[in-house]
């Protein structure tokens, strides 16, 4: 999430990007994870997909109050000594404190590992139990999160074997699996290749 | 006694040695570090940082307008038309890296969108239409009819033109001069709504497009 204006370069999530390498993909813009990683084999060796709600998200993707020009974000600005400034300036700043906080945390993770059959290794942060929902699933919410199941097959998960848990759609599962499409948000994490 | 430690911080970031040999070296996330250590490496390193990202800026943009003076006309444009350069040149700008074979992709608004192609066409770019869609043969045609039937569905969908041009490279060698062509690509993202909303509505979660929506609201009733 960076761009270029006529007069500084802003990066709204700086640590996500030059600390974790870490990128967002919006659930549904990419038909599936296939077209995600085909986009980003070039760069990644390693994709961990998770949840806009998890720890991890929150310490590369800041939640709560957040406007292009807050404390999170990376601003620098450009040379303009040879150009004329825009007539209406724009205010990147809002006027009032933002009050969204982290309340609306439904569910928490368990690490879980899928390896892909294309040498690529993806890491998922499954389902592990929700509190208020009162269930505890995970195959259910990778099929939900995978709608091609079938290109990828369970392994083991660093060196332990992790046999797959039975599929269990679950009436609450169900509508945690709405909330979440409704978010439309799914994080992807990748680490960079080495010699790039 | 703060503010002198500070000053003896920038002072001592900012000397020539420093400056000139050590934040060479330095990546991203090691120069953000530095800036987070006190106010003087803040300056300096913000200084730093400016003065290197206008100059890598500059050279990113001249891979594809190469003549003289071109690239200058081109921030004054953007200066002018308050487009936002998004996408894989933004993230080598900040990044410190250099992907050869990216292209340039400008968000611009749908009342802008005629004048930065007619830009593009003077530089010696031409359209590239999309193959599905014949009756978009040029950038006016698609335009035009972004303009009449499909004006209402630009909120929900983006719309890109596509522009490419080739132009001879001379590189010197160690022995020789080396000639050969390049292709420059550059994408014009029409978006009805103001660019920046339209990236965070393709990209961002849920919560923070809500606030900068609001935030971007708030900005284009100060416009008017």
């Amino acid at each position: 999430m960076n761009f270029v204006s006529w007069d500084r370069v802003v990066s709204l999530y700086p640590k996500a990007i030059f600390g974790r390498r870490a990128v967002f993909f919006k659930y549904g813009i990419f038909f599936d994870i296939d077209e995600a990683m085909e986009r980003s084999t070039r760069r990644v060796s390693r994709i961990q997909i998770s949840s806009p709600t998890s720890s991890l998200v929150g310490m590369s993707f800041p939640h709560g109050g957040r406007w292009v020009g807050d404390g999170k974000t990376w601003t620098v600005k450009l040379s303009t000594s040879d150009i004329k400034p825009p007539k209406s300036k724009l205010h990147w700043e809002p006027e009032i404190a933002d009050q969204v906080l982290r309340k609306n945390i439904l569910y928490s993770y368990s690490g879980f590992a899928v390896t892909k059959s294309g040498g690529f290794e993806v890491t998922y942060e499954t389902l592990a139990s929700s509190k208020l929902l009162n269930f505890h699933a995970t195959s259910a919410f990778l099929a939900f999160l995978q709608p091609q199941p079938t290109v990828l097959c369970i392994s083991d998960h660093r060196g332990l074997s992790m046999p797959p848990r039975a599929f269990v759609m679950h009436p609450h599962l169900q509508k945690l699996a709405e909330l979440v499409k409704r978010t439309h948000c799914i994080l992807s994490q990748y680490d960079r290749i080495a010699d790039e | 006694m703060a503010s002198a430690i500070c000053q003896s911080a920038y002072m001592v970031l900012t000397s020539p040695p420093i400056y000139d040999h050590l934040y060479e070296y330095c990546s991203p996330r090691t120069l953000l570090r530095i800036a987070r250590t006190c106010k003087g490496a803040n300056e300096a390193t913000k200084e730093y940082l400016s003065h290197t990202f206008s100059i890598r800026y500059a050279a990113q943009l001249r891979r594809f307008f190469p003549e003289a003076g071109d690239v200058l006309c081109f921030r004054q444009l953007q200066a002018d038309l308050e487009f936002l350069v998004f996408g894989s040149q933004a993230q080598q700008l900040l990044d410190c890296t250099l992907y050869s074979t990216s292209d340039l992709n400008l968000y611009v608004r749908l009342d802008h969108a005629s004048a930065v192609a007619d830009w593009l066409m003077a530089r010696g770019y031409h359209f590239v239409p999309e193959i599905h869609r014949p009756s978009r043969s040029t950038y006016v045609q698609t335009l035009a009819e972004m303009f009449a039937d499909d004006y209402h569905r630009l909120s929900d969908h983006r719309v890109e033109l596509n522009f490419k041009m080739h132009w001879a490279s001379t590189s010197v060698g160690s022995l020789r001069v080396r000639n050969s062509w390049e292709e420059a690509s550059v994408q014009i993202v029409v978006v009805r709504d103001s660019p920046l909303r339209t990236i965070l509505k393709f990209h961002a979660s849920t919560p923070f497009l809500k606030k900068c929506s609001n935030i971007l609201l708030t900005t284009t009733q100060h416009e008017r």
